[in-house]
């Protein structure tokens, strides 16, 4: 059979490529949540250039530069004054904190439970990613909670959830940081 | 005194093998090859090369035993060792060891099994991948689609699947599932189903755009006329987007490539039944 002649290739090529930028343009999330103009791509994020890397810690994270601000309190006992004005402040106000991560994989929503100024809890309330939550569940909120912060291993094969549930646990604590704390 | 090779012998043999890697297949074997490697290379992570040889040698193992007691063939099996990369190059890199050779076997045993002649009625690798799946939940990586580099790992995706699809002369299914795929997704994107913006970024554009050059163009489970190819790659299309849209995951291009593949399937039988009806109508003789 012959074959198709490469002008008829390189005019389908440009036709598809035309198709592609349309729909390219007109699902551009931008348009949409305006949170997601900051998603990362592969050469910013930290996960994603070194995906085999799975010991490298998430401290250097930028979350609010890169998520979605969907963090809000549920409930939280800051309003209390303090009794003792010589007692040192705890880091974090206990309530409940949520946060949520987003990049081109999806997005990973956490809520984040504070008792006697301690982490005690990291729930992931929501994995809409295209990858299955066992991944990083319960791996990864035991290490927050082991730890007291969002540095984490990333889960090898599973860089932008971790990346994103980095993300989304440091956009909660930074909700959760006490005002009063001078660390 | 030592023997000396024989200069011509081993220039003809350098030659069997050029000539081999100018063929659909070596060539396939080669530039796959090359994307497990680069994906290693830049992620710095050898787990997808392991997997790549271990499936490698299992697909060799299986395929070459099935062969040789089986079809009393003793070729080298070079289609199993293009299964065995891809199912590779797709499974979760955290895979263990005995995932990607059942995946693998199930691939090259479903080649065997379910046929039509002497061809493979569905993908090898897509059914082992499926199967690896949703018998053992295992997850999905994608990651000899290069997803994981920078921009100008798609445009290499993108001139290595030119290369291929020239090869093999499937350019007509490629166009008709792109533009189905583009399309659809457009127009969901249009009315604000926020899924359909992933299908045409990374990752998601990546495993399309793999799935579309280098399993859908497998020959011997795709039609060879253009008018069935056009067919054949927009119900790929059609079926993919539609289990994207419905159950999300990751699988959905293996399950839309079963379909086409089933397709291709039942129309290749069809032409057959009528083939041989005409023919007996012919040869009846006149009463």
């Amino acid at each position: 059979m012959a074959k198709m002649s490469k002008q008829l290739i390189a005019l389908c090529t440009i036709a598809l490529g035309t198709i592609y930028t349309a729909g390219y343009l007109v699902t551009n999330p931008a348009d949409e949540t305006p949170a997601a103009q900051t998603t990362t791509s592969n050469e910013q994020s930290p996960a994603s250039t070194k995906p085999g890397s799975s010991t490298k810690p998430a401290s250097s994270n930028q979350p609010g530069s890169s998520t979605q601000s969907s963090s809000n309190k549920q409930s939280s006992s800051s309003d209390k004054p303090s009794s003792k004005a010589s007692k040192p402040q705890p880091k974090y106000l206990d309530g409940t904190y949520y946060g949520s991560g987003t990049d081109q994989i999806g997005t990973v929503s956490v809520a984040v439970t504070i008792q006697g100024g301690k982490i005690a809890n990291v729930e992931i309330t929501a994995c809409e990613t295209h990858y299955p939550e066992s991944y990083i569940d319960p791996v990864l909120p035991d290490q927050v909670v082991a730890r007291q912060n969002a540095n984490i291993d990333y889960v090898s094969g599973a860089t932008l959830s971790s990346y994103d549930f980095a993300n989304a646990v440091q956009q909660a604590l930074q909700e959760a940081l006490n005002p009063k704390y001078s660390g | 005194m030592t023997k000396q090779p024989d200069p011509r012998k081993r220039r003809s043999k350098a030659a069997a093998l050029r000539s081999y890697f100018r063929t659909p297949k070596g060539f396939v074997l080669i530039i796959l090859s090359l994307l497990v490697l680069i994906d290693a290379a830049y992620t710095a992570d050898s787990r997808v090369i392991v997997h790549a040889v271990v499936a490698v040698c299992t697909a060799i193992v299986i395929d070459g035993a099935i062969a040789r007691f089986w079809r009393r063939s003793r070729r080298f099996p070079d289609g199993g060792v293009i299964t065995g990369l891809i199912v590779a190059g797709v499974l979760s890199s955290t895979a263990a060891y005995g995932i990607v050779i059942t995946a693998t076997a199930a691939a090259i045993v479903s080649k065997h099994v379910l046929h039509m002649g002497r061809k493979p009625i569905f993908n090898p690798a897509a059914v082992g991948l499926l199967v690896a799946i949703y018998v053992f939940h295992v997850g999905e990586s994608w990651l000899a689609d290069l997803s994981l580099l920078p921009v100008w790992g798609i445009a290499l995706l993108g001139v290595a699947g030119y290369l291929v699809t020239y090869r093999v002369n499937k350019f007509p299914q490629v166009f008709a599932f792109f533009a189905v795929y583009f399309i659809f997704f457009g127009l969901e994107g249009a009315f604000h189903v926020s899924l359909a913006a992933d299908a045409f970024r990374n990752p998601i554009i990546n495993s399309a755009m793999f799935l579309a050059f280098f399993m859908m163009t497998d020959p011997p489970t795709s039609p060879g006329r253009y008018s069935q190819q056009v067919l054949f790659g927009a119900i790929a299309a059609i079926v993919s987007s539609l289990v994207y849209l419905t159950f999300d995951g990751l699988s959905y291009l293996l399950i839309g490539l079963l379909f086409a593949n089933a397709w291709k399937a039942w129309v290749t039988r069809q032409s057959r039944a009528d083939g041989r009806s005409s023919q007996s109508h012919s040869q009846r003789p006149a009463t």
